[in-house]
């Protein structure tokens, strides 16, 4: 039991779990656990993502506010970076759906076209990857955001319609002070 | 929606940058641009190599803005 109870928590705490509470009729309490075919590693907003020659990734002025001089207004220009694991070797395909929504609304307020990827699996002769992994990066270049009000937003991203995971960030108006001449 | 891959020795991912529809044709344009200035360019060359051109059409920087001078001036009189 003891072990069991391990296990469950080893595999919630690698987040590849989820976990589905219902009641059946003689009120016990059921879990249903699946297996997730992705984990978030990672998700950034930034200003710029440069990529070296050799591969390396260069992330320049990671936010989470945006401040805007006016709204409804728009942020010009942002790089959205995200990077996952995906374990299902079966997967050569993937289609990534990303749309930002506010604090409390169900209906997102821009969703970006489906993004379509197709895997090529690399040979990976590192030790420090395991068997039957293979990390996917995206880098999108988001231009003119629009946004009608201050508040709370998410970027959500999901793959093959399971959600990886959002980014939390918040939209500002910025206050400035009329100088009379 | 167009991307390009990125594999590297230094990265296990495999990168995918997207472009915006639209936005590739400017991106690929601004490429073109940089390319055409190496970060490895002597610029102490390409500038005494602009004085030897100057010298050799007899141009000096007080030359040039006599010129544009002389340009606006004509300019001003036919505009009249």
């Amino acid at each position: 039991m003891f072990l069991c109870y391990n296990i469950i928590l080893y595999y919630i705490n690698c987040n590849r779990l989820s976990i589905t509470y219902f009641w059946l009729n003689n009120y016990k309490k059921c879990i249903i656990i699946s297996m997730s075919d992705f984990i978030l590693n990672f998700i950034h907003l930034c200003d710029e993502a440069i990529f070296s020659r050799e591969g390396k990734l260069s992330l320049i002025g990671i936010f989470d506010v945006v401040n805007l001089v006016n709204l409804p207004g728009s942020l010009v220009k942002a790089v959205l970076i995200c990077n996952f694991t995906v374990f299902n070797q079966k997967i050569n395909a993937i289609k990534l759906n990303i749309s930002i929504t506010k604090e409390g609304e169900r209906i997102p307020i821009f969703t970006l076209p489906p993004v379509n990827i197709n895997i090529v699996r690399k040979q990976n002769h590192s030790t420090n990857i395991k068997d039957g992994e293979n990390k996917i990066g995206m880098s999108l270049q988001l231009t003119n955001l629009p946004f009608k009000s201050e508040g709370t937003y998410f970027i959500n991203v999901s793959a093959n319609e399971e959600l990886l995971g959002h980014y939390k960030f918040n939209v500002k108006k910025i206050e400035t002070k009329k100088q009379v001449n | 929606m167009t991307y390009i891959t990125i594999t590297g020795d230094y990265t296990s991912s495999i990168w995918f940058k997207f472009y915006l529809d639209g936005y590739s044709d400017q991106l690929n344009l601004s490429k073109r641009v940089e390319t055409s200035f190496s970060p490895t360019t002597d610029w102490e060359k390409v500038f005494a190599l602009g004085d030897e051109i100057n010298k050799g059409l007899d141009f000096s920087e007080r030359n040039i803005m006599d010129e544009i001078a002389s340009y606006r001036k004509s300019k001003k009189k036919s505009s009249r």
